[in-house]
């Protein structure tokens, strides 16, 4: 892809040549692969990654940069690493202190994240089961949604990375789930997983006052539940917006006429 | 209000939360008088052994520096550092004592600030954790981020609302200038001015310059002197 240069005057770097992936809890790897590593004479290509609580910043190379390789990054105090976003800078270092960003990359998020990074694949973590005779189901084991995908003609993978899939099932999955969380309120404090889910679904618009609201009536009555199922409707929606699920179904069956 | 010496902390379970959530929709009187009866409720938390003192402090650096005195002490601690129920319970355990010197305008406020909000705009508001995690990141020279660890605990005052709120300032340099900027070092208090919307305020700071030039200078790579040299003529009145 070719670099492209905003208003600033920033070179953009493209997305698919810098990445960041937690490795555990206490390192992080950051790997690049540039087009281009004609930076100028007196540079420094910068890492900061930011996260609650904590940011740290980190001098990847100074005036010369192999065009890809990668770095470890210690992060042992970070707080909650899966919160950590990163964004990688070239500077021009100027004699009088200043420092101008002469190309800089998007927002990265972390690549094998599952809740910070692509949340749609985070929805594909397939329980196999050869006795499911539908498509799919959302069930919630152990205190967790747990996503089953058919498996009896072996066209679990098939389904659940198909486009149609991805595009037209992923958001009913998340309102379930966001339903599921409003309603039962899980004891977040007996599954970590729980946070994360209440931390995408915040992500997604629901706001700490819908949370608290809901999930402090002790009864739900018809009439909440409706409010409980437009609210998870919302979010659900977000997601689609977020993931331009309408765009990229339509550009399926666009490709699939032609 | 003397001492309090107490040989455990706790971890609110859930309905440990909504309890502390509940309470908190009532009168400040109310809560402040029966907040015990919910952080001393075995049944409503998970009881970790560790002697903490909670005892009044008059600004956000003495609280966050007990806080941290607190997890070196307790390792055991360090894995409910963002632990919601954690923070919860040590809020409403502080609370009355929190109240204790505070001006009669103080109040509970949101609940962000008493029950962990983890969301990247609100964690920076819990009276316990925010200033805890600021304390924590600038270590061992916190004295730095002064500008939003000075005010008082209860009414932390705006420097904290427009500094912390921006966590690419509050977690930088950034933090140092605006305590160099803001902060009175004859008196350890906000200079006139700092807060408000006028020329060279905190808010204008972070919102108008720091955050702008941040989409093409690399402030985060300078020292504070690099950093004062090119700030505006609107600042000028604040670098004295």
């Amino acid at each position: 892809m070719r670099a492209s240069i905003n208003q600033t005057g920033r070179k953009k770097i493209p997305v698919e040549e810098v990445t960041i992936e937690l490795i555990d809890g206490e390192s992080l790897l950051f790997k690049w692969s540039l087009s281009d590593t004609d930076l100028g004479d007196n540079f420094e290509a910068v890492l900061e990654l930011s996260a609650i609580g904590n940011n740290l910043r980190q001098i990847v190379a100074v005036n010369e940069i192999p065009v890809s390789g990668e770095a470890k990054i210690l992060i042992k105090d970070f707080l909650i690493p899966q919160s950590i976003v990163g964004r990688f800078k070239v500077v021009s270092l100027n004699k009088d202190g200043l420092r101008f960003i002469t190309r800089e990359s998007q927002t990265l998020r972390l690549k094998n994240n599952k809740l910070e990074g692509e949340q749609g694949k985070s929805l594909l973590d397939v329980h196999w089961d050869q006795q499911l005779n539908v498509p799919w189901q959302l069930i919630f084991e152990d205190s967790e949604p747990i996503l089953k995908v058919s498996d009896q003609f072996e066209n679990a993978p098939k389904i659940y990375s198909h486009i149609v899939f991805q595009t037209a099932i992923l958001p009913e999955i998340f309102k379930q789930i966001t339903f599921w969380l409003l309603t039962e309120d899980p004891d977040e404090n007996q599954n970590i997983k729980i946070r994360y889910w209440w931390k995408l679904v915040e992500e997604y618009g629901l706001t700490s006052e819908d949370r608290g609201y809901f999930t402090g009536l002790i009864e739900k009555d018809l009439e909440i539940v409706k409010e409980i199922e437009l609210k998870s409707s919302e979010v659900a929606d977000k997601f689609a917006v977020r993931h331009k699920i309408v765009q990229k179904l339509s550009n399926f069956l666009t490709e699939e006429e032609a | 209000m003397a001492t309090i010496k107490l040989s455990h902390v706790g971890v609110f379970n859930t309905n440990g939360l909504l309890q502390f959530e509940n309470l908190l929709k009532q009168p400040l009187d109310i809560v402040k008088s029966e907040v015990g009866n919910i952080s001393s409720d075995a049944s409503l938390f998970t009881r970790l052994a560790c002697d903490i003192e909670i005892r009044p402090f008059d600004t956000r650096i003495e609280l966050a520096a007990s806080l941290y005195s607190m997890f070196e002490s307790h390792t055991v601690l360090n894995k409910f550092k963002t632990d919601k129920g954690f923070w919860s319970w040590l809020a409403a355990a502080w609370l009355p004592t929190l109240f204790e010197n505070s001006p009669k305008s103080a109040k509970l406020g949101e609940q962000a600030r008493w029950i962990l909000d983890k969301q990247k705009a609100k964690y920076y508001r819990h009276l316990l954790a925010g200033p805890y995690f600021i304390y924590n990141h600038h270590y061992p020279n916190p004295e730095k981020a002064l500008s939003i660890l000075g005010g008082s605990i209860v009414i932390p005052g705006e420097l904290v609302g427009q500094i912390a709120a921006t966590s690419d300032i509050a977690f930088s340099v950034g933090a140092e200038v605006a305590t160099v900027l803001y902060m009175d070092p004859a008196t350890g208090k906000p200079k006139k001015g700092a807060s408000g919307l006028g020329a060279g305020s905190a808010r204008r700071l972070s919102g108008a310059y720091l955050n702008q030039i941040d989409l093409t200078v690399d402030y985060r790579g300078m020292n504070v002197a690099e950093i004062l040299k090119i700030l505006p003529e609107e600042f000028s009145r604040f670098k004295q």
